[in-house]
């Protein structure tokens, strides 16, 4: 979370210090539940000296209290030494220009809330993103003046407000925008910045600094069931226990890794219980330990509900249906969970029934720099290296041949029968495993007219349904090839079995023989798929720009079901034609670790050059207590600046005085240095450049997002829905969409962003990081909090992979080349193009999330204007006589038995009658080509269950009230 | 003449309070998924509301909120019956109607082995037997048991019942009734004086058939 502050001086002069000291009966209300139990606001302060946000609190019979800010609760519990107290909190971070909501609740429902009203153009200082870093690496914090707007002429004073007992920390350049903190000591920092502008009085913000116990990067190996060991945990080579056919267990703490409890218990119901005592008590303090369990025994029906419960309290959620008889069968299965975590936060493997049979454990490594606690610390989660890529019509697919590629694995080939003009390619694969379970074309259409067609449609409905259906929920990657086109009825069947994938299921019912469809997704999976679609909606509009192709790019990851699934994915365009997702970068980053080359020259020598090297370096060596060796120090002391030491390295000159290596060495020693030293830099200043346009966008959004939200809450003239869900693709998904047809380099930097995305945050939850690219439930009015974490994501996330790449010879070197030589990662020179296709990304989204809070229910219905819908009722009323066209879609909903398409109008509302409906500017702004000023949403994608919580109702012409009466009746 | 009328007072507060006991054993752990009448009651706990539509979303589980019969004129200690009565709460179209009336719904049983099948089917307005609009079906192992494992589930679409999605209980091991994975939560409630005559509620998790 970020970090931000009021200028004080501002509030002060605009009588808003006392948004502050405002009485509590202005705005305040007490809403306490049980007699007694009493709490109040008195007074609400942001800005000051003391804190960016202090908060008085008058207590009646509590001892103990919490605070949220905008729903977001502080960390910390805060208690009363008397009746009243006030609460300094440094972590005001979920402050935001606008309405601000104040809540504090305490035990037995007591409570209180107050609204604060800040106005954005306060929030201007920025003492930079809240960091995580580890002990004894330098790291500079702040934000660039340019990036805060601040003057020119603005001095600063950075203190150290707070730091772990008997820390012992360092401040370089204090009186500077951007200060090096030295931590030696692991804890939480807490720095303030006191800015002067000189021409108004000084201003301050805090950032939070979290600092770790230093490891590799690449983390250490863990594999939860080790075959070679008799089904024992191993981490980092350490046989923790579980080795004798029982249920194995180990007990870590999150943030230091180390290993609290280990051993093994029986294979039955009082085994799991005593495993389920353990999760308990770890429970009671959230978040804070990391649980595995193991096994590979049959367990009987009590243990199996034992097992799934001992699960469900690690976060695994409930058990899909098929693994219960799993387990009972002894296939066995793994654990790595949080004791006391939401659902979402484990990882479970449980192999299916396949032959041959796959093994029950989870393998990878456990990484520090992935996810960071509630407290921007980081912790320790467990993370899976590989990333196989795809594409569902690789190179030398025609109308008749298509080519599925899966790296790692032969090409699949595809060929349509000589009677068959169009079909599914379909590949299944064992989630697990990736071992091949189908390679098959599913024909639809060819030789025989339109009844023949339907035979091969019912049989192709029959045929998908069990190739979805293997064991152990299968990873599936479905291409059409020709044209495939709903023939009757049965189409339908195809859609709906289709719709066990979680597709969406309108753009299956477009193929009409002119468009084309790609799926990629593992079965079961909560995640929606990876889709590719070259149907469009036939609005006002007319045809937007087209890939040549539905075609699906991307890169694989296991989920939490340890299956692999599509993490990130995007269609080649011809601007684009390997996709709008830098799947190099993927690929690198966790490519198979690679030892770095010995130095030149003799051993000893060049072991005494690069010493000295090193010690030249004012950050290296032991002297320096830093990091010990250059190499190790491209991780320990990643924040240092390494353009600097490059070229310090590069001006070394022999010492003359120096004995144990010669000249030749010492250059040759030099030279190797150097240049590792200008893959750092290289790697460093790329990665600060993906990131630097979204950061930038940020505010902006800001301004976006508050304008979208103000123009949809005046269309509907009432606070939209606090329980609405929205599906978001998420910022960097949209603009990758938005930049499919920009072309390198200007889509470069959002394919790099969402290659980085797709590595560590899609496995994310609320327990560790947050979740993108996948499916998230975003509250309207905490779209500006999603926004600052999904930054905070992208800088954690981007750090994390820098770390990983220099910490590793193969990985800095060819990373280093790539971004050099490659013209798929050049970023581009020109930011104000990435920056609009952020932004408009961003809309999108905004839009996505926000319409259906005000707008909550879609409906389809057989008709061609929702304006025409006849539902005769008592009343007289029609059903929806207001809805503008631009806010409807017609799109089709099935074949009749000719073939002939049968298309439905699709339209949003917030009930039932004319005050029900959506104004057309909302829709023409949405739905606007690009060019003339809209957001050119497909409506095809829009215009779906997945946007709308799942649920679609369907309204009847000619019944009374359409069979839609339970709607909330709007006039 | 007072002291009577008190007395009969009491004791027919008594008798009421007696003959609204619950017939289903006690432990009502489950709380029921509130719905208004005449209104959709909307998910719970993450899951989404059972529909004749639920297919055309991602998912498998869906949440069936509480159907309340009332005014039945059997009682589930009966060996076996046919009685009907009209929801007041329940998603649609189980318990409520597409124009947000109350749907009659028809209860009926037979013995089973040791238990009972049971089948509730719900119509429009009024009985209609030729247009039946959803059907609960399933197994309960005796009039004192709270849970109802759903053989089959349907929820008649817009091309009429029984075209709509499906939809079963797994009856997983450990999973209570009322609970996803788990039976649904039944309680039958004698009502009135005399005997014969009850209320029905049920509800709980249901997973959609094919997925």
């Amino acid at each position: 979370m970020k970090l931000r502050t009021i200028l004080l001086a501002l509030l002060a002069s605009l009588g808003c210090v006392a948004l502050a000291g405002l009485p509590a009966a202005a705005g305040a209300h007490a809403r306490p539940s049980k007699p007694g139990r009493k709490l109040r606001i008195t007074s609400v302060k942001v800005g000051s000296r003391v804190g960016p946000l202090i908060v008085r609190v008058h207590s009646t019979g509590t001892k103990r209290f919490q605070l949220r800010v905008n729903g977001r609760r502080v960390p910390d519990a805060f208690y009363f030494s008397g009746a009243h107290t006030q609460v300094t909190e440094p972590r005001a971070d979920a402050l935001r220009p606008g309405t601000d909501k104040l809540q504090i609740t305490g035990p037995g429902g007591a409570r209180a809330t107050r609204k604060v009203h800040v106005p954005g153009r306060f929030l201007t200082v920025e003492a930079g993103a809240d960091l995580a870093t580890s002990a004894k690496m330098k790291t500079t914090i702040g934000a660039p003046p340019a990036a805060t707007g601040a003057p020119a002429d603005t001095r600063y004073d950075w203190t150290i407000v707070s730091e772990p007992d008997e820390a012992k920390a360092t401040l370089d350049d204090a009186d500077g925008a951007r200060p090096t903190l030295d931590p030696e000591t692991p804890g939480t920092y807490v720095l303030q910045l006191e800015a002067d502008p000189g021409s108004a009085p000084p201003v301050f913000d805090q950032v939070q600094v979290g600092v770790d116990l230093s490891a590799p990067p690449i983390g250490v190996p863990i594999n939860t069931s080790d075959a070679s060991k008799n089904g024992a945990i191993v981490i980092g080579g350490q046989v923790l226990g579980g080795n004798d056919g029982g249920i194995a267990y180990a007990v870590l703490q999150r943030t230091t890794g180390a290993t609290l409890a280990s051993g093994s218990v029986s294979s039955d119901t009082a085994g799991i219980t005593q495993l389920q005592r353990i999760a308990d008590e770890k429970g009671t303090t959230k978040n804070t330990y990391l649980m595995i369990i193991s096994g590979r025994s049959e367990l009987d029906e009590p243990a199996v509900a034992a097992l799934t419960k001992l699960a469900e309290s690690l976060g695994s959620g409930l058990f899909p249906e098929e693994d219960f008889g799993l387990l009972r069968s002894g296939v066995g299965f793994s654990v790595i969970g949080i004791p006391g975590a939401p659902a979402g936060a484990a990882t479970v493997r449980i192999p299916g029934r396949e032959e041959p049979r796959s093994s029950p454990a989870i393998v990878g490594y456990l990484e520090q720099n992935q996810a960071v606690d509630f407290s921007g610390s980081n912790v320790w989660e467990y993370v899976s290296p590989e990333r196989p890529s795809f594409d569902t019509r690789a190179a030398g697919s025609t109308a008749t041949h298509n080519v599925i590629k899966v790296e790692g694995k032969d090409p699949f080939i595809g060929d349509l029968p000589a009677d068959v003009t169009a079909g599914f390619h379909v590949v299944a694969l064992n989630s697990l495993t990736l071992d091949t379970l189908a390679n098959v074309i599913v024909p639809t259409n060819g030789s025989g007219g339109n009844v023949a067609d339907r035979g091969r449609q019912e049989a192709a409905a029959a045929k998908l349904f069990k190739l979805f259906n293997f064991s152990g929920h299968p990873l599936v990657l479905v291409q059409s090839v020709g044209n495939p086109k709903g023939a009757g009825p049965e189409w339908t069947k195809v859609a709906n079995t289709f719709g066990r994938l979680g597709v969406n299921r309108q753009l299956v019912m477009a193929l009409d023989g002119s468009t084309g469809y790609a799926v990629v997704d593992r079965v079961g999976s909560e995640a929606p798929p990876a889709e590719s679609s070259t149907a469009y909606d036939r609005g006002p509009y007319g045809v937007p720009k087209l890939p040549p192709f539905a075609r699906l790019v991307g890169s694989l990851a296991r989920g939490r079901a340890a299956g692999f699934e599509p993490t990130v994915s995007s269609t080649p365009t011809d601007e684009n034609p390997n996709g709008g997702v830098n799947l190099g970068l993927i690929k690198t980053v966790y490519q198979p670790l690679q030892d770095w080359p010995a130095l030149p020259g003799p051993t000893a020598e060049s072991k005494l050059a690069e010493e000295y090297i090193c010690g030249q370096l004012h950050f290296c060596g032991t002297a320096a207590a830093e990091c010990p060796t250059v190499r190790k120090c491209f991780w320990m002391a990643y924040s240092e600046n390494w353009e600097h030491a490059e070229d310090v390295i590069g001006r070394m000159r022999f010492p003359e005085t120096q004995t144990g290596f010669n000249k030749g060495t010492f250059e040759a020693v030099r030279q190797k240095l150097e240049e590792e030293a200008g893959d750092v830099a290289t790697v460093k200043s790329y990665l600060a450049t993906l990131r630097a346009p979204l950061e930038r966008q940020q505010t902006r959004a800001y301004v976006d997002l508050q304008a979208i939200g103000t123009e949809i809450y005046d269309s509907v003239q009432r606070p939209p829905g606090t329980n609405s869900k929205a599906y978001a693709l998420g910022l960097i998904g949209k603009a990758v969409a938005v930049g499919a047809f920009a072309g390198p380099p200007v889509s470069t930097a959002a394919a790099g962003l969402s290659a980085t995305f797709g590595l560590a945050a899609y496995l994310s939850t609320e327990a560790g990081q947050p979740i993108l690219g996948t499916e998230v439930k975003v509250k309207a009015q905490s779209l500006a909090t999603d926004i600052l974490d999904r930054v905070d994501a992208a800088g954690r996330t981007l750090r994390s992979n820098g770390l990983l790449m220099v910490s590793d010879y193969g990985k800095l070197t060819t990373a280093a080349r790539e971004i050099r030589g490659n013209r798929e990662w050049k970023p581009s020179d020109d930011q104000s193009k990435v920056e609009a296709q952020l932004r408009t990304g961003a809309k999108q989204w905004f839009y996505e999330a926000l319409i259906p809070a005000a707008y909550p229910y879609l409906i389809r219905s057989p008709m061609s204007n929702a304006r025409q819908a006849n539902c005769s009722s008592s009343t007289g009323r029609q059903g929806w006589p207001n809805q503008p066209d631009v806010d409807q879609m017609q799109a089709i909903t099935g074949y009749d038995n000719n073939g002939n398409p049968i298309r439905s109008v699709f339209f949003f509302t917030n009930g039932y009658g004319g005050g029900s409906s959506p104004t057309s500017t909302l829709g023409d702004k949405m739905f606007k080509p690009l060019t003339e000023g809209g957001l050119e949403m497909q409506k095809l994608n829009f215009f779906t269950p997945r946007v709308w919580s799942g649920e679609i109702f369907h309204a009847l012409p000619g019944q009374e009230k359409c069979e839609v009466g339970f709607l909330p009746d709007r006039g | 003449m007072r002291k009577l009328s008190v007395a009969l007072v009491l004791g027919l507060a008594l008798a009421l309070a007696l003959s609204t006991a619950a017939v289903a054993s006690a432990g009502d752990t489950s709380a029921p998924p509130s719905s208004a009448p005449g209104s959709l009651g909307g998910g719970r706990d993450g899951y989404r509301e059972c529909t004749p539509y639920f297919s055309e979303g991602a998912g498998q589980i869906c949440t069936l909120n509480r159907i309340r019969i009332g005014d039945l004129n059997c009682s589930f200690s009966d060996r076996e019956a046919h009685c009907g009565g009209y929801a007041t709460t329940g998603s649609f179209p189980w318990g409520t109607t597409g124009d947000a009336h109350d749907p009659y719904v028809l209860v009926s049983w037979h013995p089973n082995g040791s238990g009972r099948l049971l089948t509730l089917t719900s119509y429009g307005h009024q009985y209609d037997g030729r247009n039946p609009r959803a059907k609960l079906e399933g197994y309960v192992a005796g009039p004192g048991r709270k849970e109802f494992d759903i053989h089959e589930a349907i929820a008649g679409n817009d091309e009429g019942f029984p075209n709509g999605d499906g939809f079963y209980t797994p009856n997983l091991p450990g999973r209570e009734a009322g609970t996803p994975g788990g039976p649904l939560y039944m309680k039958w409630t004698a009502v009135g004086l005399g005997g014969g005559r009850s209320e029905v509620e049920i509800w709980g998790f249901l997973y959609l058939n094919g997925r």
